[in-house]
Order: structure tokens, then sequence, then C-alpha cells
């Protein structure tokens, strides 16, 4: 699977509410050693929902605060995002595109 | 693993500049590959995907990223030895610093993006005069 | 002794290098039309390029990444490709602009037919992006373009009343003979031709080229605020000569002549020699500037290598389009379409297209991991900055509007 296509993915909830489309993925580099140079990049989380803007520019998880006026503007839309861990997923349609999360979560 | 680095795929990787092994600009990120362990469910990035191609795909003009593919292979001089199994693919592990941009441990000859370069440099600079002299500094 | 010198050098390009065919036609006709009413626009312009130069030349040094690559980065691929393509295209204008100038200066100084010229001086243009080696290139059209200078010697032989001139750039109202609409069209059209980003495309890549670090931020810093101020003065004195010579013989400025007639009634054939050198180098190193940005706009979206360090052999798809864009040009030109024309479309469309770039830019100069902690806007820098975001903006919206409404400004 390529990136742009997990960007098409919608995740919902065991209940079939959806949460959105998956905007981004988080990474965290402590996977298996990959040759013996790197661990492996592996996903940890996805980011659900709207804020594309946002969080492509940088401004979720302040990691660039200025200038006032585009924060205020662009963090408006970021709170409507969410970050699910991969570990609540529970199971993948590739056909339809379409993320289910395990009971118990939102 | 105390300190394991977190990035975010479409602000950290997509779209950065990729160096090769000897700093020459080699394209960009075009998209990345994931691969989904269906038995953990782990899911993992396991390549930087660049070139001909790629990109159309990932703005969704899948024929034009077809027509792109098959003009390359047109274009592509099969003198050249390949490291990669796919050009357009390289393995993660072969990245290394990711910054502002992302150096890569291929030569960008290895890679399709750089055919294009290469056939502009045969059929067309190459035959215009003084195309090899560095301006003097 | 050595250092003092390059930066002086690097002063006087910067006011070379800040009036090309758009600051000629738009301040000359803003002058001729509106009088000293619309001076204002050149400050507030001028003002504006510094903030965005002094960002973009600050990111260059720092993080070593022009500004094309981290509009695709900062934007993503669908909108970083549509503005790559608006860019270019506005980008297009203005070479075809600066071809048409040079050649215009060319014909008036020799009365050889300009149509002929045209593909000479896309010849001469693409020599130099071919061969010439960056700085020396930037220096010899920034110095000649002194020349222009001959516009303030001008206003000054025309002995005005200087009260009443620096009253009438105070005291701005739209002239009875106007309205608003097109008040406020010829107003972007200033703006624009002081804002043009293709400079900042050429500055921050050449910035990447000479390969500037922390260290060359003062010189950047010196440059742009010395510099452009300076080159913003001379925008300002040939719209003076234009109030002080054409307006009240109600002459509308329709060709490259007419810019250059007050100096050449005010000075005389010397002057008009001198001013004709000025247009030429000016309008010339404006080609070469876009002919460049042509090729990085479109090699920095791709991550092809780029540049004019290396030889061609290093940045063959680079080379290939710049050579591409000035043949266009040349035969845009030779369609016989009115330069003077073209020279306003390309300044307002550039005004349109400013917050595409400048947005970016101002984001980048905020980001820790590529400013470093030291490096990032200052809080009143990002005042600044805001409020400009916010004018770009208003300005992108109304251009279209406006060009409709006014007709193009007729």
């Amino acid at each position: 699977m390529r990136l742009s296509d997990l960007l098409h993915y919608t995740v919902r909830d065991s209940d079939g509410i959806e949460l959105g489309r998956v905007s981004d993925v988080r990474i965290v580099q402590d996977g298996r050693i990959l040759r013996g140079v790197q661990a492996a990049f592996r996903v940890d989380a996805l980011v659900v929902g709207r804020g594309g803007v946002a969080e492509r520019l940088g401004y979720m998880r302040a990691r660039v605060n200025g200038p006032w006026l585009v924060r205020v503007l662009l963090t408006r839309f970021e709170q409507r995002a969410h970050v699910i861990e991969v570990d609540q997923i529970d199971h993948w349609d590739d056909d339809a595109a379409v993320i289910t999360l395990r009971a118990g979560r939102r | 693993m105390t300190d394991a680095r977190v990035l975010h795929a479409t602000l950290d990787l997509l779209d950065r500049q990729l160096l090769d092994r000897d700093g020459i600009l080699c394209g960009n990120v075009d998209d990345l590959e994931i691969d989904r362990d269906e038995t953990t469910g782990e899911v993992y990035v396991t390549a930087l995907l660049t070139g001909p191609g790629i990109l159309a795909y990932r703005l969704g003009a899948r024929r034009l990223g077809r027509w792109t593919q098959r003009a390359n292979r047109r274009i592509h001089d099969d003198d050249v030895p390949g490291v990669l199994e796919d050009r357009t693919r390289i393995p993660i592990e072969l990245a290394g610093q990711i910054g502002p941009s992302i150096s890569v441990a291929v030569g960008a000859k290895d890679l399709a993006s750089h055919d294009a370069e290469r056939w502009t440099l045969r059929h067309i600079i190459a035959h215009i005069p003084g195309n090899s002299s560095r301006a003097p500094q | 002794m050595k250092k003092l010198l390059g930066v002086a050098l690097g002063v006087l390009t910067a006011i070379g290098g800040f009036v090309d065919m758009g600051d000629l036609v738009a301040n000359a006709a803003t002058g001729a039309r509106f009088d000293m009413n619309l001076a204002w626009v050149v400050i507030v312009g001028v003002i504006g390029i510094i903030v965005y130069a002094e960002m973009s030349g600050r990111v260059a040094a720092l993080c070593g990444r022009p500004v094309f690559d981290l509009v695709r980065e900062r934007l993503g691929a669908r909108f970083g490709m549509a503005n790559m393509l608006a860019s270019f295209f506005i980008n297009f204008l203005t070479l075809t602009a600066e071809i048409a100038g040079v050649a215009l200066a060319i014909s008036l100084a020799s009365s050889v037919n300009y149509f002929f010229i045209i593909p000479i001086v896309a010849i001469l243009v693409w020599l130099v992006c071919w061969r010439m080696p960056f700085q020396l290139m930037e220096r010899v059209f920034g110095l000649l373009g002194l020349c222009l200078l001959v516009f303030a010697v001008a206003v000054w032989k025309i002995g005005p009343d200087w009260n009443a001139l620096f009253s009438a750039t105070t005291h701005p109202h739209v002239p009875g003979s106007e309205n608003i609409f097109t008040y406020a069209y010829f107003g972007i059209a200033l703006f624009g031709a002081a804002m043009t980003p293709y400079e900042v495309f050429f500055f921050s890549s050449g910035a990447v080229e000479d390969g500037w670090t922390e260290k060359d931020l003062g010189e950047n810093k010196i440059n742009v605020l010395i510099g452009f101020p300076l080159g913003a003065a001379l925008s300002l004195a040939i719209m003076a000569c234009a109030h002080l010579v054409l307006a009240p013989r109600h002459i509308v400025v329709e060709q490259l002549s007419q810019v250059a007639l007050p100096v050449a009634s005010a000075v005389g054939r010397l002057g008009l020699a001198i001013v004709l050198i000025g247009i030429f180098a000016a309008t010339f190193g404006a080609a070469l500037e876009t002919s460049l940005s042509a090729g990085y706009v479109v090699a920095q979206y791709f991550g092809w290598p780029w540049g004019k360090r290396g030889s061609p052999r290093e940045a063959t798809r680079f080379h290939l389009v710049v050579l591409m864009s000035i043949a266009a040009a040349a035969l845009f030109g030779l369609t016989g379409v009115d330069p003077v024309k073209v020279t306003e479309y390309s300044i307002v469309l550039s005004a349109a297209a400013l917050p595409l770039t400048y947005f970016p830019i101002l984001v980048i100069a905020n980001d820790v991991r590529y400013m470093g902690p030291n490096h990032t806007n200052g809080r009143f820098l990002n005042a600044i900055a805001s409020v400009y975001l916010v004018i770009l903006v208003v300005v992108a919206i109304a251009t279209i509007p406006l060009m409709i409404i006014t007709k193009g400004g007729s």
C-alpha cells in the first residue's frame, strides 16, 4: 500500500460512527533493526480528521508557533483531529478503504 | 529504545528533497510504501517512492502515471547496472539523515527520477557548445 | 576594507536590481495619470519586499533550501503544483516584458526595428544564463542599472516646487478625473512592481548557490534594508518625473519611450543616452533573473538538480527549461503583443500571486526545526509580516474583479 492510498481511508469506531479520514501517520523509529543500521519506521498512530493544512504546516503539537494570526486561524480547525493508535484498530477493509476500531474506543 | 524518534509522514517525509550519496539533488519523496503485517497488526513504512509516475498516481492521475512510467522506460539506458530492484523504490534502511532534505545511500543514476536528466544531457545539452565548462567563480 | 567594499557593492547591486520593466512602466504610468497620489503604495511595497526577501534569505542561509522547494514541502504536491504552474506562467509574462524592454531600449538608441532585435536579445540572455558566473552577472547589470539615477537628476533639473511635491506625496487622494477602481487597480500594479515574486525566487536560489550560512545573515540584512529603500527612492523619482513632465501635457504612458521622455526633456541628449543604458541594464538584468527563475520554479518543485554554479551538464533539465522559456518568451514578443500591456498584466498578476509563496516562507521562518532556536522571526517582524499577509490576501482577492471592472486599467 502507498501512503497516498492510506490517506483515502476513513476511520470508524466499533459502532460504525465515522471519525474522519486519515490525514497523517505518526511514525516511531523503534522497530527491528534493518541491515544492522537503522531501526524500522513503525507506524504508531494515525492522525484522523480535519486540519490537513495546519498539520501540514506544523502548527499541530506546537512545532511552529508564530505568527499569532496564522496560529489562531489554523488551530481553530486543528482541534477536530484525533490521534488513533494503531493497536486500537480492529480491522482494515481494503476494498471499501475503511478502518474499524476495537470496541471500547470512541 | 529510550529516545525513539517520532516523525509525521506528511510533515517530515513526504515531498522532501532527496540527496544521493554524493549530495546530488535526485527528486522528491513522492510517496511512501506502507506495509501491514496481517498477523501482528503492525504497520511499517518500508520505502520512499520517487520518480516518474509516482507523483501522478498520488495526485489521482493514474493513467498519466502509467504513461509516464512507460515513457521513462523508453529513455532509460540499460547500460547502468541497477542497485535497486525497483528504480522508483528506495528501501527505508537506505535513508540517512532526515532533515530539510533526506539523504539516501544510493547514486542518482540508480534512480528512475534521474533518467530524464541523463536523457536531456545526451540528446540536448551535450550538443550545445560550452556545456561542460563551469562558470569561473 | 574588502568586506566593506563587498557590502557597498551588494547595496549598489540591490538598488540597480530593484528597478525593472515593471517598475519603469508602473511608476511612469501612475505618475502621468495620478500625479503623486499613489506614491505611498511604493513605500508599502518596498517594506513588503524587505520583509519577504529578508525572510527568504534567512531561510535559504539556515536550511539551504530555496523558496520553491519549501513551497511544495509545506503546501503539499497538489497545491504546490498549482502554485508552481501559476508562478511559472506569471514569470513567463514578466520574462516576455523584460525581453521586450531590452529590445525597445536598443531600438530607441539605434533606430533598428524592434522585431529584428528581439531574437538577438533572446540569444544574448540565453548566452549569459549558459556561461556567465552568477555573481558577476548580478553585479554588472545591477551597477549599470544605476544609470537610472539620471531620473533623480532630471527631477532636480526640472527644479520643482519641493514643498508642493512633498505635500502632494504625503496627501494622497483619488484625482477628480479617476474613480476608486482605477485608483485601486493602478495601486495594485505599483505594489506588484515593487514586490515581484521572481526577485525572491532568484534571491533565495542565489543565496543557496552562493552557499550562504549563518555568517552571511548580516550582509543579507544590510543589502535588503539599505538597497531596497534606495531602489524605491529611484522608483519614486521615475514617478515624479512623469508627474512633473507628462501629466501637465496629458501624456498617457503607452510606450517605453514615454518613460524616458522627461529625462530627455530635462537633461538633454546625454541624459537620454544614460537613461537608455539604464533601462537596457535594468531590463536585461531582470530578463536574466526571470529566465533563471523559470528554471528554479520547475526544477525545485520536482527536485531536479538546478543552478548555475556547476556546468550545464550538472543541471540539464534546469537549463532546458531556461532555454525553452527564453525561446517561448521571444516568440510571444514577436507576435506583436504590446510590451507595455504585457508588463502591466505581469505586475498585476504578480501581486495577486504573492500570498502563494509568501505564506509558506512566513511559516518556515517561524519553524524552529528549520531555523534553529535563535533565528526564527522575532515578535516585531512577525507583527509586520502578519499585516502584510492580510494586505497580500486582500490584494489577491481584489485583483481579478478590479481587472474586469476597469477593463485592465483603461
